[in-house]
């Protein structure tokens, strides 16, 4: 089921034209995220396909979890995220494939966030169209569905952990630790494209471990 | 404040214009303003300002910072007031003396009055028959006596209205001060709403903190009774103004009065009226006195009032100012208390991180420890990439050496390889002249034999002496042409041998050179292995190093609970279940466990026989190869040696007659054809190549052939 952070499930309506405020490019951010993550795990097989469900977002047919563990589990993340987001705190997201067996990471999805300080203290309003967003992560969601020609396949068990970068002021609920950053030794990375709602920008890159030849 | 005394004014404004809820006021009058500039004091508003402004401090500050501020201006106006108390009270203190003065007077007035009457009734008695004498005399006196009242009346009187004006001024003041009271008391009475509410909301933030909190709610009641005294002395202050008023309208009541004796006064001085309206006025400036001497015991009361006013303000002050200082210790200690869970919880993140990193027991040392260990990790690692980029640089340039020397090898070798060329022809040239000379000489002999034959026709035909020298002649012309021909042939022979020992000698160099060539090949290649090496070390130390930079200003965060453990955990409980399931099905096999080591046994000894069957097997196919390999070469004499080299065979023949080992033909074999790969030896018989196998297609022949000429050289004497 995809997540209901705050505000319409289409997104958009803390919008007005092209004016993006701090709250609507929050929004959309989180949003991108929660269906980005519910991809990946669907095309890197880590979950059943039966347990996903067919929706319409950004344009395309998106797969997301209707498993409620794992929803209730990527609700309370992105939850978080989205006050963190607002504060200006969030740094990145890691999302860690790792093999259950030998607990090796073999694949890194790592997410980085620039944010416009000045917007968060609300000292200007920038402008950009939904449009032009929307057709930006279409086009990072496609590269993920693609990316499964390059990547190895994932033969053993796996299972993924998210990681969240913030700065070291940031108030932590007590439900969170801290973790190390679960890089892969020896390994190949993808620099996949990126979006930006003029608040907050987004690069993606995938790590996978090489193979032993 | 309106309508207060005029000292002291100025200031207090100026102390109450500063305080922060002004400014606020202010702040909030330049928002109401169309224009976000500057406003009268020069300070830039507008409601970004205003929010940064109420943003920017910390909420406990800000009602500090602003207490203060109204608390010392409440202080100065209390100061102030304090200071008008104490002028009211001289003033007061002056009007009782004034007001004794007066009532003394007025009991001498009235003394020297009733003297004057008893002193008039007995002359009045006394002188009865001269009436109207005694009536003219006692009319000018009485009129003396009226103009001297009067004269006093009118000093009273004035008295009297500048005491009323006092009082008035007095009043005055008092309400005056009463309204500002008020005024004072209403903020104080809202700030202390709003540091309650702030009490309670701190109260319901901050925890363990009982002490200041009782104090609080110690202070709180106390406030609250100081409260209700200041209640119960604006009622008094209001009887006051109430009584002060009252006075006041008695005062204006004395005045009319006062300028209502006056004009009897007056009246009294143009018409002579008897002794009884001076009585009456006499009567009523009894009155007068009485109600004067009420008056001032009403002001006494007034200032008494005033005084216990006073008192309960210096209370209600020390009581604010108490509360202050409490809630400022509440504040900090809050603050305090916020820094130190903060530091606590910073502590346990600290030690969570220690104890995940490096185990139970560790400590700060610890970390130095490691993070010391990492430095220097770090430097060794620099430092084996500054070497290793040292000997890579070390290496190319040896590598660029080595490919000079390679390509002057090359060269060397092409112009070898052109040598043995023109050798070779210089070679055919010589075998051609050799077979040129042969033919010559097998001519020569002909002509020999002819001679010969000719001769023995002329010894037949009886020839003389002269056909003898003739034959003479011929035969040192044929022995002088045999030894120069000889002598040629030597030359030639020896020139042949010069051309031979010079072309083995380039053959060797030329051996050499491609050994040399092949070792730094080799090298190189190892070289750019390391160089390759080296390179991938480097970019992952540098990505190390990039992940270090980039983990040292931020905190990374997942939850507690997520997937990843989840997953461990269940495959976890699996492998427990499965080893307990194979636990149980142990515990039912151990019942037959003697049956399992005879199995056991049996199989090794399968095993046994089996592997030496496989040696013997492979010994037996050993000696049949081997046997077969010596077959060969002893019935077409080569060896014949089979090798395979990336899935290729290839069939090595070494010749029985060669002397040297080194010389032998490769063949390859595929798709049941056989192929010359072409070796040294192979290029050294191009034509029997070209001849058999380029043209005949056969191998056999070639072979069969090589096997021949091989033959002859090492039969021929």
């Amino acid at each position: 089921m995809a997540p209901n952070i705050a505000g319409s499930a289409s997104g958009g309506a803390t919008a007005t034209q092209n004016n993006i405020s701090l709250k609507g490019s929050v929004k959309i951010v989180t949003e991108f995220f929660s269906y980005a993550v519910n991809s990946i795990l669907y095309q890197r097989g880590l979950y059943a396909p039966e347990d996903f469900k067919r929706t319409k977002k950004y344009g395309l047919s998106m797969m997301v979890t209707s498993d409620e563990g794992l929803s209730k589990y990527l609700n309370t993340i992105l939850t978080q995220m989205s006050g963190w987001l607002s504060e200006g705190k969030l740094q990145k997201l890691v999302l860690v494939i790792a093999s259950v067996h030998t607990n090796e990471v073999l694949e890194r999805w790592a997410f980085d966030i620039e944010t416009d300080q000045e917007v968060v203290e609300g000292k200007k309003r920038p402008e950009k169209s939904e449009k032009e967003i929307m057709l930006e992560i279409q086009a990072i969601i496609r590269q993920i569905t693609a990316s499964v020609t390059f990547l190895p396949l994932l033969s053993d068990p796996c299972s993924f952990d998210l990681l969240v970068y913030t700065k070291k002021d940031t108030s932590v609920p007590g439900e969170w630790e801290d973790s190390d950053p679960r890089y892969i030794l020896n390994s190949e990375s993808v620099k996949l494209r990126s979006f930006t709602t003029k608040v907050h920008k987004v690069d993606t890159m995938v790590s996978y471990k090489l193979l032993d030849e | 404040m309106e309508g207060g005394p005029s000292a002291g004014a100025t200031p207090m404004r100026d102390l109450v214009d500063r305080s922060a809820s002004v400014k606020r006021r202010r702040v909030a009058e330049a928002l109401l303003t169309p224009l976000t500039g500057q406003n009268a004091l020069g300070e830039y508003v507008n409601q970004e300002d205003q929010e940064v402004y109420i943003n920017t401090y910390g909420r406990a500050n800000l009602v500090k910072r602003e207490f203060v501020e109204a608390s010392e201006a409440k202080d100065a106006v209390i100061e102030g007031h304090r200071k008008e108390l104490a002028a009211l009270r001289r003033r007061l203190g002056l009007l009782e003396g004034e007001k004794a003065a007066a009532v003394a007077k007025s009991a001498s007035l009235e003394q020297e009055v009733e003297t004057r009457a008893l002193r008039e009734r007995t002359e009045a008695e006394l002188a009865g028959g001269n009436a109207a004498d005694a009536a003219a005399a006692t009319e000018s006196e009485a009129l003396k006596l009226a103009r001297g009242q009067q004269a006093k009346l009118r000093a009273l009187v004035e008295m009297k209205a500048r005491r009323v004006e006092e009082l008035e001024e007095a009043v005055a003041g008092l309400e005056s001060w009463k309204r500002c009271e008020a005024q004072e008391r209403r903020e104080a009475s809202a700030e202390l709403d709003r540091l309650r509410l702030e009490v309670e909301a701190l109260r319901g933030n901050g925890e363990g903190n009982g002490a200041a909190e009782r104090r609080i709610s110690a202070l709180e009641s106390r406030l609250v009774l100081e409260e209700d005294a200041t209640a119960a002395a604006e009622a008094r202050l209001k009887d006051a103004l109430a009584e002060a008023e009252r006075q006041g309208r008695r005062a204006l009541e004395a005045e009319n009065a006062a300028l209502g004796l006056r004009k009897e006064l007056v009246d009294a001085s143009s018409s002579s009226a008897p002794v009884a309206d001076l009585e009456r006025q006499v009567r009523h400036l009894e009155k007068e006195l009485q109600s004067q001497s009420r008056e001032v015991a009403a002001a006494r009361a007034l200032r008494g009032k005033l005084q216990s006013e006073g008192v309960l303000v210096e209370k209600l002050a020390q009581a604010q100012a108490r509360a202050e200082r409490a809630e400022g210790a509440l504040a900090e200690a809050t603050a305090s208390q916020a820094e130190a869970d903060a530091v606590r919880a910073d502590a346990e993140t600290w030690r969570s991180i220690l104890v995940a990193r490096f185990g139970e027991g560790s400590g700060p040392h610890d970390v130095v420890r490691k993070f010391d260990k990492a430095e220097r990790r770090v430097v060794e690692l620099l430092e084996e990439c500054g070497r290793a980029r040292v000997e890579a640089k070390a290496a190319s340039g040896s590598v660029g050496d080595l490919e000079t020397s390679l390509r002057s090898t090359g060269e060397e070798g092409a112009a070898l390889r052109q040598m043995i060329e023109e050798l070779r022809a210089s070679a055919l040239r010589q075998d051609r002249k050799v077979t040129l000379l042969q033919k010559e000489r097998d001519g020569l002999k002909r002509i020999i034999a002819s001679y010969d034959d000719e001769e023995v026709l002329l010894t037949r035909a009886g020839a003389g002496e002269g056909a003898g020298k003739q034959h003479a002649v011929r035969v040192a012309e044929l022995e002088d042409a045999l030894e120069a021909q000889r002598a040629q042939a030597a030359k030639l022979e020896s020139e042949l041998r010069e051309s031979q020992d010079k072309a083995e000698d380039l053959m060797s160099k030329n051996e050499a050179l491609r050994s040399e060539g092949a070792e730094a090949k080799s090298r190189v290649g190892s070289l750019e292995q390391e160089r390759s090496m080296m390179a991938r070390e480097l970019a992952s130390t540098s990505q190390e190093l990039s992940h270090l930079k980039a983990e040292q200003d931020s905190r990374i965060l997942h939850l507690a609970s997520n997937p990843e453990q989840k997953a461990r955990r269940d495959h976890v409980n699996g492998l427990m279940a499965e080893v307990a399931s194979l636990r149980e099905a142990l515990r039912s096999q151990g019942q037959g466990g003697g049956a399992t080591d005879a199995e056991v046994a049996k199989l090794k000894k399968q095993l046994e026989s089996l592997s030496k069957r496989e040696s013997r097997l492979k010994s037996a196919f050993q000696d049949r190869i081997s046997l077969f390999i010596d077959a060969c070469y002893a019935i077409f004499g080569y060896r014949i040696d089979m090798t395979t080299e990336n899935k290729e065979t290839r069939f090595v023949l070494r010749p029985m007659h060669e002397e040297r080992e080194s010389l032998n033909l490769i063949f390859k074999f595929e798709s049941n054809a056989a192929e010359l790969v072409p070796t040294e030896y192979s290029e050294t018989m191009q034509r029997e190549v070209d001849t058999f196998i380029g043209r005949y297609k056969t191998i056999p022949a070639f072979t069969a052939n090589l096997t021949m000429d091989i033959f002859n050289k090492q039969t021929q004497v």
